[in-house]
């Protein structure tokens, strides 16, 4: 009888915990569109969604969110140029040619580089990287879209890395031998059979690096500047979506302010965008495995 | 095993009991400053040599724009607000709308520098016009040959403070006649360490700040010499700026201090006198001017007649 009563109150705590994130996720999600829901009434959503120019706080106001999308899109494209290949080759280096000793030294190392704190990875960018690139580009600016996103290449480099050794461990032994019995060398067969079976996985590794990139604040906003332009010029100083949300939560806006019911609009498009990611990540993975 | 795990709990209430009432007192003396980038060097000096002589004192002091400083006083977030520039008129309404009473004294005073990169050689002054020429809202001035035909073709970066700086709101009503009128593509940030930074990294960079922000910096950074309104070119100086003839960009720098916590806290009141005291010497020390000693007795008094009230 006892067992029964204890079975059922932890029933209904487990039931407590998971009402408790639904909630949360529904009270968030509410919140920004009720914002926004406001926010529109004073700002046509064409203007929104196709304006080029982006200055909520200075006069004349202009609420184009394009340069901030693009902004962010830029980071997450120049990130992922650089993260992918050398994250697959680090994959297969792991999966097919390293010893098991090196292994082990180098996984831990790669989490290592995935936990450093991002605002670090601003600061290497703005010290380290930029007066690197100037060398290389004289007419770099200062605070630039290309040091930003080589550092979140670096961010987002442990994610793919580790998700394509996953899952090129996962595939069956039977596709890798049945190369090595036809005669392939190592590098065909992980080229012709094994990246072409593992393809799903790697693209949702993909896509989660792609989110993690789009939603990196510290580091961009630290590196990348916050002057919204509209521009493919990786060497500009640009702004993210990101880094938008910091300069205003960290200025002043008062409550009520058109320029404050920015602030729902905006994380709502980025929730709106992760999600989008997200799915369409899940979508790789269900639909083919 | 039970026995000992009822002793445990008991004895872990009662350290969070204590660790809260601690924290709770810790708390109570902390004296809040929020505000100017440029007036927080001074008052980060004299929150160091206050805690030297007062050691149970905690002085905690945070940037986000003399704007940003104006509305914490106004919903009651702050002791103290360190400001580049006068309380506004719908600050002041705010103000009185939350029925908070406030204090406004000026403790020093500074020059804004038109700041330019050291490999620029190519400029040494420059007009209110020109500035109003680079600056104004919707110029399209990108390169310096348009300043001045006689200027090399070199691409201008500008780089200025936010809308919740101070120093933005002064220049801005200086140079372009209105308060927050200010071109779209300026690299903007209430922070003027970034702004440094900003303009030793580009070479046909140009920015403005607190005189402070240059003299510690004139490695990096060079001075242009204002054209002031008898025609003369002037750098920004002590001497300069104290005789009136470094204009229009010299401003006094002012903190605005919460009366209802100066009456209250004692801790507060302290550290004001302290301010007082401290400001000439510090605020030299830190690279801005001392007011006039007429002009801290006018302080003094002012405080005084406050907590007599």
């Amino acid at each position: 009888m006892r067992a029964k009563l204890i079975d059922k109150i932890i029933h209904i705590l487990l039931l407590v915990c998971v009402s408790v994130s639904l909630l949360t996720t529904i009270i968030v999600i509410y919140i920004l569109l009720k914002e926004s829901f406001v926010f529109f009434q004073s700002v046509s959503f064409i203007s929104f969604f196709t304006g080029t120019q982006w200055h909520p706080l200075l006069l004349p106001r202009a609420f184009g969110v394009l340069p901030l999308v693009g902004g962010s899109l830029m980071i997450v494209f120049f990130s992922i140029i650089i993260a992918l290949p050398f994250g697959l080759l680090v994959a297969i280096y792991l999966n097919s040619y390293a010893k098991a000793s090196v292994c082990t030294v180098v996984k831990p190392v790669l989490e290592v580089l995935g936990g450093i704190p991002t605002i670090v990875y601003g600061y290497f960018g703005l010290n380290f990287v930029t007066p690197m690139l100037k060398h290389i580009f004289p007419s770099i600016q200062v605070f630039n879209a290309l040091s930003a996103s080589i550092v979140v290449s670096m961010m987002i480099l442990p994610i793919i890395a580790s998700l394509c050794d996953d899952a090129l461990a996962a595939l069956p032994d039977k596709l890798k031998y049945g190369g090595y019995a036809l005669g392939a060398m190592p590098s065909e067969v992980m080229m012709y059979i094994l990246l072409p079976a593992a393809r799903s996985r790697v693209g949702a590794a993909v896509v989660l690096a792609m989110s993690r990139a789009i939603g990196e604040t510290m580091a961009v906003t630290l590196a990348a500047g916050a002057t919204p332009t509209l521009t493919w010029n990786p060497l500009k100083s640009i702004q993210t979506i990101t880094s938008y949300i910091v300069q205003i939560s960290s200025g002043n806006v008062a409550m009520g302010d058109v320029a404050y019911k920015t602030l729902f609009v905006i994380a709502a498009l980025l929730f709106c965008i992760t999600l989008t990611m997200n799915m369409f990540s899940n979508h790789f993975l269900i639909g083919r495995k | 095993m039970r026995k000992n795990r009822g002793r445990e709990m008991k004895f872990n209430l009662l350290l969070l009991c204590f660790a809260m009432l601690a924290s709770t007192n810790i708390y109570a003396k902390t004296i809040i400053i929020k505000g100017s980038s440029t007036v927080y060097p001074i008052s980060e000096a004299v929150a160091e040599e206050y805690g030297k002589i007062h050691r149970q004192a905690r002085v905690s002091i945070s940037v986000g724009g003399t704007g940003s400083g104006f509305n914490a006083l106004i919903h009651n977030k702050t002791d103290i607000v360190n400001a580049s520039r006068a309380i506004e008129t719908s600050e002041i309404k705010a103000t009185k709308q939350n029925g908070v009473e406030y204090v406004g004294f000026a403790i020093a005073y500074d020059a804004i520098v038109i700041a330019v990169n050291k490999k620029n050689t190519w400029i040494s002054q420059i007009t209110v016009d020109q500035l109003h020429k680079i600056w104004a809202s919707g110029s399209k001035v990108l390169n310096w040959k348009q300043v001045d035909s006689s200027l090399p073709d070199s691409k201008l970066s500008l780089y200025s403070p936010g809308t919740a700086s101070g120093t933005f709101d002064y220049f801005t009503h200086a140079v372009n006649g209105q308060s927050g009128l200010i071109r779209t593509d300026s690299t903007r940030n209430e922070d003027a360490n970034v702004l440094v930074r900003g303009v030793e990294g580009n070479t046909g960079a140009m920015g403005y700040f607190g005189y402070a922000y240059y003299v510690n910096n004139t490695n990096k950074l060079r001075a242009l010499a204002v054209v002031n309104n008898q025609g003369k070119a002037v750098f920004p100086s002590q001497k300069n700026a104290l005789n009136g003839t470094y204009n229009p960009l010299t401003r006094p720098l002012f903190i605005y201090v919460n009366v209802k916590k100066l009456r209250e806290s004692k801790e507060v009141q302290n550290f004001v006198k302290f301010y007082f005291a401290k400001a000439k010497d510090l605020a030299q020390e830190v690279g801005y001017f001392p007011l006039t000693p007429k002009e801290k007795e006018k302080n003094i008094a002012t405080l005084r007649n406050i907590l007599k009230n």
